[in-house]
């Protein structure tokens, strides 16, 4: 367990440099910068600009600037703020947005990560609700019709892109039935469609695995025995069935997760979403190097703790499941 | 291993019979072929067996849509107001006007209204002018209110993309020739203002390559300019919404395939290579897979994508376009799973008994790597392609919807997708834009996913009903 989460620990380093390294260089290395799209700067603000965020020095010693709490800078603090550009990420600090130039990074993901945590759980919610519900009744009612309407409808959720599944809830709840708000953000009534737009094709692959997993536990000898000692048929359900039944859906919890906050790039811009994924977008779009990488950096860490942790669950369910590779 | 020992020589316990006897039974009791065997099963998941030939019927249409009487997809008509999406069976197109080439004329007529005889006494003199210069009869189309009216007189078989070197000499022609000073005199003594509007060759396309063009004149061969109306509606430039799918439905379908390929490429290489040289490299090659599977993708794709769109011109000039380097980066990304599950299979095979019994009868390394390994493998791979593809087009989409994938004025499924939701507004629901894509994506992928759950059972019966 110990030498597991170790071991996990190394690759997550040796993946997070990679990650930083690769990203970096490649932002850096195309022309253009983030002072492009203004209106032309005067020579002169231009190079304070760039002296000011470090943008005139050698690549390496960008780099060197911004992993490690090194001063590189021998002028010390530069801004009048008595703040340094940055003090490099291994602080914690992932310096400056180029492009919302009174923010820091740190602010910008602190006021939109909690938005798209919430619009992620929500679409967990909506996933993990659907799906195992779904899944278990198509198990118990297999070759019913309501079995096969379901698989169908899930193969549809997993083939159809969650921005059309959006298309059809705006207009079906929102124009139609009127009883959702169609775009923004301040309460939870806004947040229950983007959440079950981003979460239907997760639902739909979530119910595939539960009703397969299904089927192979209840055909189970243990299974048989517990009806044949005369256990009712909800708690052999219940207490029997369901445990080994999702088990597949536990491992699946993790590439999920990484696919909701991925997916939220698009369910934030459609449903004008303040959220990470719309700052990420734009900033790349922008060439906001600082604010981009901090958010490639931050969801790498959480797509990478969140597979730890599932993994970690997956053995205490199934003590069969040793923590043997990676 | 040590010499080759003739398999004559060698004294087996044969049960009686001899060696001879024993070959020719074999050759007698020919198995069944793993891919009849497939197909046999994948006819009997009804399902799945017409998921098949609706794919087919859908790469069809789209390799045969300049052959189509299709309206152009990208023809915008804005000659008219800007108009509102057109639902769908509610407005005709006029018959192929916006892709030929037409010369446009506007005339004020002195002292009077427009008539037919006055139609035909000015149109006469203008229609002989085109008519010399193109050597054919022309078409002609009035739109008269008050005195002033708009002529336009259109080529026929002439799509404006196969002859636009006619079109500027038309137009040559016509500046200099009609009317040189403005008016123009009737034989029946009656006058107008003529003002030449240019020669409009709008092409109705992108470029196409050599082969799409000459589709293109079959077209126009076939079917002269007879097209089909706005059957799903038209969007809120006034586009044929049927149109615009069948032409997506061309660049979404290479994507996917080409991606598709690339992934293939590089994951069956990587894959196999990986399994069949085990050991350390195996376990190097694979730390890296893994490590590679931690990153989120989206975001290096993006990256790479913006690096991409900077350096177009670069790459239009050394002849590259960009919708190749498209295809390249997104297979880049697919390979991942394939190489896995390629190496899986290597790995597991390597050891199975069947090798070993083609090794003890003495097949050499080619025929077990091909008529054994290669088969078996490529269940696998052509059951994980047809998930690849459908993930690929959802990839497509989804870039595009960032404004990253496929650029108008091509079209694809993804950019009508975005269109779509954009359509949708709470003044008015134009809800033809969003059925009409969604439809043909989801079907296509739905499609593809039957057909991909189907070839799983139906290639590997172990498998049957698992994920």
């Amino acid at each position: 367990m110990i030498g597991f989460l170790a071991r996990r620990a190394l690759w997550f380093v040796v993946t997070l440099l990679a990650v930083v390294t690769v990203s970096f260089f490649l932002m850096r290395s195309v022309r253009g910068g983030p002072f492009d799209a203004d209106r032309n700067l005067h020579p002169v603000i231009e190079k304070n600009l760039k002296a000011r965020y470090h943008l005139d020095w050698p690549l390496w010693k960008q780099y060197l600037q911004y992993i490690g709490p090194l001063n590189l800078d021998e002028k010390g603090l530069v801004d009048g703020d008595g703040s340094k550009p940055w003090a490099g990420i291994l602080t914690g600090d992932f310096g400056p947005s180029f492009k919302y130039r009174d923010f820091t990074v740190n602010d910008i993901i602190g006021q939109s990560l909690p938005i798209s945590m919430a619009l992620g759980s929500v679409a967990m919610f909506w996933a993990l609700l659907l799906g195992l519900t779904t899944g278990v009744l198509s198990a118990l009612l297999r070759g019913g019709k309501l079995d096969v309407s379901m698989r169908l409808a899930a193969t549809a959720g997993i083939a159809l892109p969650n921005f059309v599944i959006a298309g059809f809830l705006v207009i079906g709840f929102v124009f139609w039935l009127e009883l959702l708000p169609v775009a923004g953000w301040g309460s939870l009534r806004h947040l229950i469609l983007p959440g079950f737009a981003l979460g239907a094709p997760f639902a739909a692959y979530i119910s595939r695995l539960t009703r397969t997993g299904m089927l192979e536990v209840l055909s189970q000898e243990y299974i048989r025995t517990a009806h044949a000692k005369g256990l009712r048929p909800r708690t052999v359900l219940l207490r029997h069935a369901i445990k080994g039944g999702i088990l597949p859906v536990v491992s699946y919890l993790g590439p999920a997760t990484a696919g909701i906050l991925t997916g939220s790039l698009v369910i934030e811009k459609i449903f004008a979403i303040p959220g990470t994924g719309t700052h990420f977008v734009n900033s790349a779009l922008n060439r906001d190097y600082t604010l981009a990488m901090g958010v490639t950096i931050l969801y790498t860490v959480l797509v990478y703790s969140l597979n730890t942790i599932v993994d970690l669950a997956y053995t205490f369910l199934d003590p069969r499941i040793e923590l043997e590779e990676a | 291993m040590g010499e080759r020992v003739s398999r004559h020589d060698e004294r087996w316990d044969l049960g009686g019979k001899d060696l001879e006897a024993l070959l020719r039974e074999a050759e007698a009791v020919r198995g069944e072929s793993l891919w009849n065997d497939a197909w046999r099963r994948l006819k009997r998941n009804r399902a799945s067996y017409w998921s098949l030939w609706f794919l087919v019927a859908v790469v069809v249409t789209s390799l045969a849509a300049p052959l189509l009487p299709l309206p152009s997809p990208i023809a915008l008509h804005l000659q008219e107001e800007p108009e509102a999406p057109v639902p769908p069976w509610r407005a005709a197109f006029d018959d192929g006007w916006d892709h030929r080439i037409v010369a446009g004329f506007t005339l004020v007529l002195e002292g009077g209204e427009w008539t037919d005889a006055a139609r035909a006494a000015f149109e006469a003199p203008l229609r002989e002018v085109v008519e010399r210069a193109a050597d054919r009869e022309v078409h002609v189309r009035w739109s008269a209110e008050g005195s002033e009216a708009k002529l336009e007189l259109a080529l026929p078989h002439a799509a404006a993309l196969l002859e636009l070197p006619l079109a500027d000499h038309i137009a040559d022609l016509l500046t200099g020739s009609v009317a040189p000073d403005g008016r123009l005199a009737s034989a029946d003594g009656r006058t107008a203002e003529v003002e030449f509007a240019g020669v409009s060759a709008r092409s109705g396309y992108w470029d196409l390559g050599p082969l799409d063009r000459g589709a293109l004149w079959l077209r126009y061969q076939v079917f002269g300019f007879w097209q089909t109306g706005p059957w799903l509606g038209t969007d809120s430039k006034g586009r044929d919404l049927m149109s615009r799918i069948v032409w997506g439905s061309r660049t979404s379908i290479g994507v996917a395939l080409m991606a598709t390929l690339c992934s293939l490429v590089i994951g069956v290489t990587y894959g196999a290579l990986s399994g069949l040289l085990g050991g350390r490299v195996d376990n190097a090659m694979m730390r890296f897979v893994d490590i590679l599977y931690s990153i989120p993708f989206i975001f290096v794709v993006i990256f790479l994508i913006t690096i991409i769109n900077e350096y177009r011109t670069e790459l239009a000039d050394l002849g590259i376009e960009y919708i190749t380097v498209f295809y390249v980066v997104v297979g880049a990304i697919y390979w991942l799973t394939m190489a896995r599950v390629v190496r899986g299979q290597v790995l597991s095979l390597k050891n199975t008994e069947f090798i070993e019994a083609a090794r003890v009868v003495g097949a050499s390394t080619r025929r077990i790597l091909f008529v054994h390994l290669v088969p078996n493998v490529l269940s696998v791979v052509i059951v994980y392609l047809t998930l690849t593809v459908p993930a690929v087009m959802l990839f497509e989409a989804f870039l595009s919807f960032l404004g990253l994938g496929v650029e108008p004025p091509k079209v694809s499924w993804g950019l009508l997708a975005v269109d779509s939701t954009e359509a949708i507004n709470p003044m008015k629901t134009y809800w033809w834009l969003v059925a009409g894509p969604a439809a043909a994506m989801g079907a296509t992928l739905l499609a593809l996913n039957i057909l991909g759950d189907g070839l799983r059972d139906a290639l590997d019966p172990k498998l049957r009903g698992s994920e």
